[in-house]
């Protein structure tokens, strides 16, 4: 009861010492077309095509895009809509089934020296998006417009139950090292860090030795403080700067990659490798034996639990990323995309009333961006989003602190994102409320 | 692979934890915080009039609010019933221990239909119901209200405050620190006070501003004016002001430096009415004045957004 401001006393991270599994090739795989932030891809297979694994079945001419691959070689189905676990509407995706054959297309490796341009090009074309959950294209990361110091290499996992970077640090660590000197040459960036919780000992032992051979890197260890992982905080953290206000990490000098995407660049780029798979954490207290699985995209969840999963008792939740962020489903028929970290099944029921807010000022208290999300709801509840947008709403990453605190238990983070869409929607239409 | 066994599947948006924390939670540790004060009451001034005042105050508060709930068909939430035990302990330790016993009738209808059901309920009351309950009763019976005995022996006679005012020979620390002095029913015992206090700190229940700031700036003007501020902190309802009717959530501000700003405002009100008022006593009313001047505090303090660049 003491300090109850401290989030989380337990971390429920069960799968730590659960070594990464690989899980056999599916069956038939769900390809969305929008997997990422930017532009929606465009099918270039038809049904009743034959497909290689690594071949592009979605493109787009736009800069802020990355390429859709096939992680899987078989046969086109259809191409139609199916339900986004994100976006929670259908969009265009294709149906692959698989035909059983091994093939797969790989990009020709690659050998220093290499310049930065070749790098981005070879993010692109493995189709590389940051694979925390926000999904930005990688070679657009690695194209920055302002100077760069430090390339920073976010291995805070701060979200419970997820131990996907962590155990990527523990398995593949050299390949992270290489991936993190790929990054730095890409951006200019003269120091590189590995930034890591200190909850995560063997992973910062490790990778303290392995990086001792590079005088430019160097392991920094974050305290353990939930959303230590947000890029915002975790730079405020490390350098002591703010990144102001509607900009990016680069306006000071930093730019932050995610673990996986660091590993999965170093296997584009030495390895010629496409992303076609991606490591996730299946947890949760419905679950009798949570785990580290590599997937292949597009398999549909309902595939991925089956042989893999011992359910404990039903479970009443079904949430794909974290339980602060993630996005809870109705369906198991929801295709893994690039930006999943992880399948919660959690069998909690009891749900705590709603109550009238009781201006006790924890969510001031505990919102790491210093916004007012008490007062963006009431303004968002009463249509003021310009107001909303005044206590803050655009700037609020939904970390989901104010809403774990709120002893009223008063939903802010959602009438957050309502405000953002409405907002949205207001600038598009140029009106003002 | 077993059968699954989904009965019900629940969409929520995210986060999908909660922390262990709700209005009823707070409520309770308000609550518990002022056992120490109300046990005081009970050992100086004996249990009739501390069941009288008490248990009068706290189960007509809680019947009013039943009854007004039924009358304006809202549903009651988590934390309404709790708060309103909240306001009844609240409003009878702030009385005479004398205090006949439909005072604390009275004053629990005033603070529970008045100041805080005919506002919109808990959460959008403007002023701390106990003290608008305890101010009516001031202005309305204020013999009743500014009558009060010795402890034990029931001698009746004026609060060291009085004493104070007038030049009167006063109480040594020990007593006033102890409680064993003439006052309020759980307003005497200075000690009582800080231990349910130092709880509601260190249970992270209340934030330190409030209480730091109101005591440092009666400190502070006591100390200019010339007083005693040691007596000036341990007479009177300061302490109870202080921790447990200033920090009220809903009635000051929620922003930290506007919290900051109403404990200064309250010190100083408090001991400017002391000195120069024609009461001997503040407290009441330099909380109900900071109370309205809550949400311009708030707007006035909203903290620096991440990231905001100055130039």
């Amino acid at each position: 009861m003491i300090l109850e401001h401290e989030l989380f006393p337990h971390e429920f991270k069960f799968s730590s010492k659960k070594p990464i599994v690989n899980l056999q090739t599916p069956k038939r795989i769900v390809m969305l077309m929008q997997q990422h932030t930017g532009a929606l891809a465009q099918p270039t297979v038809k049904a009743g095509d034959t497909v290689i694994k690594g071949q592009v079945i979605g493109d787009s001419p736009g800069y802020v895009f990355a390429p859709i691959h096939s992680s899987i070689s078989g046969k086109v189905k259809s191409i139609s809509p199916w339900l986004h676990p994100i976006l929670g509407r259908e969009i265009e995706s294709i149906i692959i089934e698989a035909d059983g054959s091994a093939d797969e297309i790989r990009l020709k490796p690659l050998n220093y020296p290499i310049t930065p341009d070749e790098i981005r090009q070879r993010a692109r074309d493995a189709g590389l998006v940051g694979q925390g959950g926000a999904a930005f294209p990688t070679h657009v990361k690695l194209n920055p417009t302002k100077p760069i110091e430090y390339a920073i290499i976010n291995g805070a996992e701060c979200e419970p139950y997820l131990t996907v970077d962590h155990r990527q640090m523990l398995e593949n660590p050299k390949k992270l090292i290489s991936g993190l000197r790929l990054i730095m040459s890409a951006v200019g960036a003269k120091k590189g860090l590995i930034a890591i919780e200190d909850n995560k000992k063997d992973a910062i032992t490790l990778l303290k030795v392995l990086v001792r051979e590079f005088p430019d890197i160097r392991v920094f260890v974050l305290p353990s403080k939930y959303p230590q992982g947000a890029e915002k905080v975790m730079i405020k953290t490390i350098i002591g700067k703010e990144v102001p206000r509607g900009g990016l990490p680069q306006d000071v000098g930093v730019v932050v990659i995610n673990v996986s995407t660091a590993i999965s660049l170093a296997e584009a780029v030495f390895e010629g490798k496409i992303l076609t798979e991606k490591v996730i954490t299946i947890s949760g207290d419905a679950i009798s034996e949570p785990a580290n699985v590599k997937v292949h995209l597009g398999t549909i969840v309902k595939d991925v639990i089956e042989n893999t999963v011992e359910f404990a008792n039903g479970y009443s939740r079904f949430i794909m990323g974290g339980p602060m962020t993630g996005f809870s489903q109705a369906t198991l028929d929801v295709p893994i995309i690039k930006g999943t970290s992880g399948l919660l099944f959690l069998r909690k029921t009891r749900i705590q009333e709603t109550a009238e807010c009781i201006r006790c000022g924890r969510c001031i208290q505990n919102c790491p961006l210093r916004l007012m999300p008490a007062y963006i709801t009431s303004s968002t509840k009463l249509g003021e989003y310009s107001r909303a947008e005044f206590y803050g709403a655009s700037d609020c990453f939904e970390c989901g602190r104010c809403s774990y605190v709120c002893p009223a238990n008063i939903p802010l983070v959602h009438y957050v994102k309502v405000a953002k869409t409405e907002l949205f929607k207001m600038k598009k239409t140029g009106s003002k409320s | 692979m077993a059968e699954l066994k989904v009965s019900k599947v629940i969409i929520s948006p995210s986060p999908h934890f909660h922390a262990n924390i709700n209005p009823d939670r707070i409520m309770n540790r308000v609550i518990l915080s002022l056992v120490p004060a109300s046990l005081a009451a009970f050992y100086f001034f004996g249990w009739i009039s501390f069941l009288k005042i008490v248990g009068l105050s706290v189960a007509s508060a809680v019947f009013f609010e039943f009854i007004i709930l039924r009358l304006f068909k809202r549903k009651p939430l988590p934390g309404t019933y709790s708060s309103s035990i909240v306001t009844g302990l609240l409003l009878a330790l702030t009385l005479p221990p004398t205090s006949p016993w439909w005072i604390p009738i009275v004053g629990s209808a005033i603070a529970i239909i008045v100041a805080k059901e005919f506002f919109g309920g808990l959460g959008h009351n403007p002023f701390n119901p106990a003290l608008v309950g305890r101010a009516v009763l001031l202005i309305s019976w204020p013999t009743h209200l500014t009558t009060f005995i010795q402890p034990f022996s029931g001698i009746t006679t004026a609060t060291p405050l009085a004493f104070f005012r007038d030049n009167l020979s006063l109480p040594s620390y020990q007593d006033l620190f102890l409680g064993n002095i003439a006052g309020s029913l759980g307003e005497t015992s200075a000690i009582a006070l800080i231990i349910g206090g130092l709880f509601l700190l260190l249970s992270r229940t209340i934030e330190w501003q409030i209480p730091t700031a109101f005591l440092g700036s009666v400190a502070i003007l006591s100390l200019t004016l010339g007083r005693d501020p040691v007596f000036d902190l341990l007479s009177g309802g300061i302490l109870m002001g202080a921790f447990f009717m200033a920090t009220d959530y809903v009635t000051s501000p929620i922003t930290p430096w506007g919290r900051l700003l109403f404990g200064i405002g309250c010190g100083l009100l408090t001991i400017t009415i002391r000195a120069f008022g024609g009461y001997p006593e503040g407290v009441t009313y330099a909380i109900l004045i900071m109370n309205a001047f809550a949400p311009m505090l708030e707007q006035a303090t909203l903290p620096r957004k991440f990231g905001t660049v100055h130039k």
